[in-house]
């Protein structure tokens, strides 16, 4: 029964067969990254473990300061130390464990086999560089590319993220591009070398909606073209829903819950989720003809606790509407609830099957 | 009522229509005519030194017993010396001498300035700690003072001058570049250089320091009049450029206890030359300085 389901979905969305991932490229494993300060240590990843199969889109969803982004990092190992440490797990690209790697090595991995695309397209390109240059450098560095060879290429990869005129582009300076066009500039400098998983630390949140789209849509396509694994992190669940195959939900540095998208989306099983899920807008709010019309939005009360004091139970209890002393007392399992859905609730029984609308 | 504008006019101002690299000359110089006054002003003791050998009617260096001491006339149009020197010939040639301390000791003290300020602001830690005390004791003790130290430790010679006069520009370029380096060194483009795989020592010359040549360059302009200033300082008080090289602090001290009431040309003359030669490169600096800093613009 679940099975029929689940395969008419797929091929209602015309996604992939979900299927748990055989060939896995990145494995994160029981991740931990502290930062020691002033007020004490703060677990900005704690226990976090995550499997990368290639070619898949896994999002990692979660409020700000919940871990997603030290998570990107750490896999990167440029998490800023002091203050911060990876103290425990393992990251590893196709069985090589990152975090034994010194750094001559991890140099060569980042930009070439990992890449990364961050947030502010605005700061993230050199003022006083041609985009043409600073495309060009990575393949420099990994390829050994000639700078003419080097140029060729950017102008190459230019036309593959469709920047128009690219031959004129490649001369410009950042200044000249706008915002879309910038991020553009640093998919096509993140993909340039081939990389095996692209990162995309938030891609689309400095963009506004429309360039959002694009941005994304170029993600998903040039992922299905090059067969790049990608990590999207996002706080956007609507940018999830389109784009991911599987999503992680991390809060205040733990993974609370992860399964298939859809399978997230009808059958949340964790409160946190069901609470981000449920602070969205529905259709029928916006368009006005349904019986919601007078529902407020909800949304999740109180607010995330601070990293470096976090209760010794759920981390999650002081906002939970179905949180009991158990809740208090002790941190719950993360075990698998169904089929490839695993949360860390002890309620996740009451909560399983309820559909949100 | 509104008053009129002329768009025409306003545009102009703005610099609009300006095309080529001839326009864009124009341009500058009807903005800042005095930054081109500066201009054509380092342009002319340039090409003096550059071509002092045929500009010069006499050579710099020849003595004649004959002419000692005569007044500004046809042939010596500034007049010469006690040993029959032409003074205008020296002029020219002391052009070159000041050329090269200045261009020279503001290159080496920028570079010197530039690779610790650099070092500093992006290592930090116990080298920038050092680095700027040892600033700071730098700092303290005026330009002319430490050159003059070091100029009378080293021996007077061209190189001699060179270095002693470059040592005390360091510190400021390295406190300019150092406090860039250190806001740029938090620019997202530095974290994604990171992400690409760039080791620090690429990021700081690749990224970092081409980001930091706007303020050097004005920076620059400023110390290389102050440069040719100062030598013809430690020159005055016989510690530059060495006998019998024509330098303009030097043909100033020879003469000025002496002959400044007899014959006032050996004194007026290289004055006016130094004179010229800083204004010059300081309007040209504070041309350069508005240019590239866009809150001066108005």
């Amino acid at each position: 029964m679940v099975d029929t389901v689940n395969e008419n979905i797929a091929s209602d969305t015309g996604a992939e067969p979900v299927a748990v991932p055989q060939d896995t490229i990145l494995e994160v494993d029981r991740l931990q990254t502290y930062f020691y300060t002033r007020g004490g240590i703060v677990k900005a990843v704690d226990d976090v473990s995550f499997q990368l199969g290639r070619g898949e889109t896994l999002g990692i969803v979660g409020e700000s300061g919940c871990g997603k982004s030290i998570t990107a990092l750490s896999i990167l190992r440029l998490v800023p130390s002091p203050p911060g440490r990876i103290i425990g797990g393992e990251v590893r690209l196709e069985g090589r464990n990152l975090l034994d790697c010194d750094e001559d090595e991890m140099r060569d991995i980042r930009g070439n086999e990992i890449s990364m695309i961050f947030q502010e397209p605005m700061t993230s390109l050199n003022p006083v560089i041609t985009i043409g240059r600073q495309i060009g450098e990575a393949l420099i560095l990994h390829q050994g590319m000639s700078q003419n060879e080097a140029m060729e290429k950017a102008i190459e990869m230019l036309a593959l993220v469709r920047i128009p005129e690219p031959q004129q582009r490649v001369k410009e300076y950042p200044h000249q591009l706008s915002g879309g066009m910038r991020q553009r500039v640093m998919i096509a400098m993140a993909l340039s070398c081939n990389p095996k998983v692209l990162i995309a630390d938030e891609p689309t949140t400095a963009l506004d909606v429309t360039i959002q789209a694009q941005i994304l849509e170029l993600i998903v396509e040039l992922k299905e073209k090059l067969g790049t694994a990608v990590i999207l992190i996002t706080h956007d669940l609507g940018v999830v829903a389109e784009t991911t195959q599987r999503v992680v939900v991390m809060y205040a540095g733990k993974k609370v819950e992860e399964a298939e998208v859809l399978d997230l989306f009808q059958n949340p099983m964790h409160p946190y989720t069901q609470g981000l899920l449920s602070s969205i807008p529905s259709l029928g709010i916006l368009s006005g003809d349904s019986s919601q019309v007078e529902e407020r939005l909800t949304e999740i009360p109180g607010m995330v606790p601070a990293l470096n004091d976090l209760p010794v139970g759920c981390a999650f209890a002081p906002r939970c509407p179905y949180a009991d002393d158990q809740c208090i007392a002790a941190y719950p399992p993360y075990e698998e609830r169904s089929s490839g859905h695993w949360a860390a609730c002890w309620h996740s029984d009451k909560l399983g099957g309820r559909t949100h609308g | 009522m509104a008053a009129t504008i002329d768009h025409d006019a306003e545009l102009a101002k703005a610099g609009a229509g300006v095309e080529g690299k001839w326009g864009a000359f124009l341009y500058f110089c009807r903005r800042y005519p005095l930054g081109a006054a500066g201009g054509v002003i380092s342009l002319l003791f340039v090409l003096a030194a550059i071509f002092a050998d045929v500009i010069a009617p006499h050579d710099p260096l020849a003595t004649n017993a004959a002419a000692s001491l005569s007044a500004p006339d046809q042939s010596f149009v500034m007049g010469a010396d006690m040993m029959g020197r032409d003074v205008y010939s020296r002029i020219i040639h002391g052009a070159r001498i000041s050329l090269a301390v200045g261009i020279g000791s503001t290159l080496l003290g920028g570079l010197l300035g530039v690779i610790i300020g650099l070092m500093s602001g992006y290592l930090l830690g116990w080298f920038d700690l050092v680095m700027q005390r040892i600033i700071d004791i730098m700092q303290a003790l005026p330009l002319l003072v430490m050159a003059l130290v070091m100029a009378a430790s080293l021996g007077p010679s061209l190189e001699n001058t060179i270095i002693a006069i470059s040592i005390p520009l360091i510190p400021q370029v390295a406190r300019v570049i150092r406090s860039n380096t250190l806001s740029l060194r938090e620019m997202p483009f530095v974290e994604a250089a990171q992400a690409l795989g760039m080791s620090e020592f690429r990021i700081a010359i690749r990224h970092i320091l081409p980001n930091t040549m706007a303020p050097f360059i004005v920076l620059a302009t400023a110390q290389l009049s102050s440069a040719i200033l100062t030598e013809a300082s430690l020159s005055f008080l016989g510690l530059g450029i060495p006998e019998p090289h024509p330098s303009w602090g030097r043909m100033l001290s020879e003469s000025a206890a002496e002959y400044v009431r007899t014959a006032p040309w050996l004194v007026i003359f290289p004055g006016i030359a130094i004179s010229l030669a800083v204004f010059g490169t300081n309007l040209l600096g504070d041309a350069i300085r508005d240019l590239l800093d866009p809150r001066q613009r108005n």
